[in-house]
């Protein structure tokens, strides 16, 4: 009791100090743990991502359109019915290159009915589509042929594998702040109560009396630093989440742990703290 | 008991305050070490409490060389010794009982913790603080304060007693009172070392004197004259 009391001196002596540098450390502990957060998150949805592919399967050009519903539905069966299935008409391809390539519309245009016979009809199916599937596309009567574009998000994924490590060194280097910070805080209150251990250590203390101090020190302020990041969390992040799956509907399977992340900020900074203030307690004491 | 062989103690400035200074002390005896301001009585005081290291010779202890004991029988060591430095270095946020109790659990001594109140009642009781035990001792006196630090070191029941001028805030009626305690308590075998300046209680306590003088000791005996 008498060691926990003396923890708590540096509270009472310089509560500004005090205060201030813990909401600085709940907030290092913040972001350490979005970034962290981020560099887990990220992992799965870019494997989601690099799954995702979409295959084209071209019709014959000479067929009727109820044989172009037959094989929609034949693809739709072989895919099932969870994956999306967007059939392109003509119409619909000459109005989706209207802005890119507004001439080559303008000439097929010209084409009058001819331009049915001249235009591709194709069915495209994105999703997670294995190999064996693709095959029982090809071998449905009246499908020309089929494409697949496994490498559409490339790019997406490498820019994925960069913000991952970004993330988990931005991690890395604010929990090296949070620690360094809770360091200093932690010699600087030490010495409001090195004289007591000085004490201690002359009636015959042990090594454990003597660090307690350092380590309720640690662990209480470990402890408030992440109540403050947790309360931080469980607040501001479903709105932060909410505002990076608007960014994008690859996004959208993002995990968002909320009172767990929370309780784990609180447990980890005591016992960071905790070891903190016991090598903060190492050369207390200036007697032999 | 008590064993400086040779001991010779200079600070980093190269200023020698103690040289080649020999004290044999036995159980039970009682030993004032005078001298003027900054002869060094503080810094031996220190060496035998083992706060210090000397710069060259040996202390011993209990028949210990200090240098060479292991932490853990230092600690023992320490828990056998009653220091009460000039610098008091009492716990502010504690009361005078917390910072006495402190001490006798620190010791690992004193029983059960009713056993311990008792003595630490008993020990504030004998230095005229037992009204005080309440108090924080931030609001402390100097005198008061000094009591406090008295009891601390008595109240573990040491085998040796290291005061360093135990009396120097107190008044007559308080400094006698507690130089009777340090007296009585070399009666019942235990010793006592009392760094001091004034003559008064040298001679209304006659002991074993060791004067410093130009960081050498001079070792005088008296009869006991109460």
């Amino acid at each position: 009791m008498y060691l926990i009391r003396l923890a708590f001196r540096p509270w009472r002596m310089a509560p500004g100090t005090q205060i201030l540098t813990t909401l600085t450390l709940g907030g290092v502990l913040f972001f350490s743990s979005f970034f962290l957060w981020a560099y887990f998150t990220i992992s799965p949805v870019a494997e989601k991502v690099k799954k995702e592919q979409v295959v084209t399967a071209y019709f014959e050009q000479n067929m009727n359109t109820s044989q172009e519903g037959d094989i929609v539905r034949s693809i739709q069966s072989v895919v099932g019915s969870g994956v999306e299935l967007s059939v392109t008409s003509p119409q619909q391809f000459l109005k989706e290159i209207e802005v890119l390539y507004p001439n080559l519309r303008k000439e097929l245009l010209t084409l009058g009915n001819e331009v049915n016979s001249v235009l591709p009809k194709f069915v495209s199916v994105s999703g997670d589509i294995p190999q064996s599937v693709i095959s029982s596309i090809e071998s449905i009567p009246l499908v020309s042929h089929v494409e697949t574009s496994v490498d559409r998000y490339k790019p997406i994924i490498k820019l994925f594998s960069l913000i991952k490590v970004a993330s988990g060194w931005v991690s890395i280097t604010l929990l090296f702040v949070f620690l360094a910070s809770l360091f200093l805080l932690l010699v600087i209150n030490r010495s409001y109560y090195s004289k007591a251990i000085e004490v201690f250590q002359q009636m015959g203390g042990d090594g454990l009396i003597n660090s307690l101090p350092g380590i309720f020190s640690g662990a209480s302020t470990g402890f408030l630093a992440g109540l403050i990041s947790g309360v931080l969390w469980i607040f501001t992040f479903p709105f932060i989440s909410k505002t990076i799956i608007s960014v994008s509907p690859l996004l959208s399977d993002i995990a968002l742990p909320l009172y767990s992340v929370a309780f784990y900020q609180i447990v980890i900074a005591t016992l960071l703290g905790s070891v903190v203030g016991l090598f903060s307690s190492f050369g207390v004491g200036r007697i032999r | 008991m008590i064993t400086l062989k040779n001991v010779t103690k200079s600070y980093q400035n190269g200023h020698k305050v103690l040289d080649s200074v020999h004290i044999r002390l036995l159980t039970g005896e009682f030993l004032y070490v005078l001298g003027g301001s900054g002869a060094g009585k503080s810094t031996l005081l220190k060496l035998i409490s083992s706060e210090e290291s000397a710069t060259r010779g040996k202390v011993e202890l209990f028949g210990y060389d200090l240098d060479r004991v292991p932490p853990l029988t230092m600690k023992a060591i320490r828990r056998m010794v009653g220091y009460i430095p000039q610098q008091i270095n009492l716990i502010e946020d504690l009361t005078v009982f917390e910072n006495v109790h402190l001490s006798l659990k620190l010791a690992s001594r004193g029983g059960s913790g009713t056993e311990r109140k008792k003595k630490v009642e008993l020990a504030l009781e004998k230095l005229n603080l037992i009204h005080k035990k309440s108090r924080i001792c931030r609001g402390l006196s100097g005198g008061e304060a000094q009591r406090v630090a008295i009891a601390r070191a008595i109240v573990r029941e040491p085998e040796i007693i290291i005061a360093d001028e135990p009396t120097g805030a107190q008044d007559r009626e308080h400094a006698w009172a507690i130089m009777d305690l340090l007296g009585a308590f070399s009666q019942t075998g235990k010793t006592v070392i009392v760094a001091t300046h004034d003559p008064e209680i040298t001679r209304r306590l006659q002991r074993k004197t060791a004067t410093l003088k130009n960081g050498r000791v001079v070792i005088e005996e008296r009869q006991i004259c109460i």
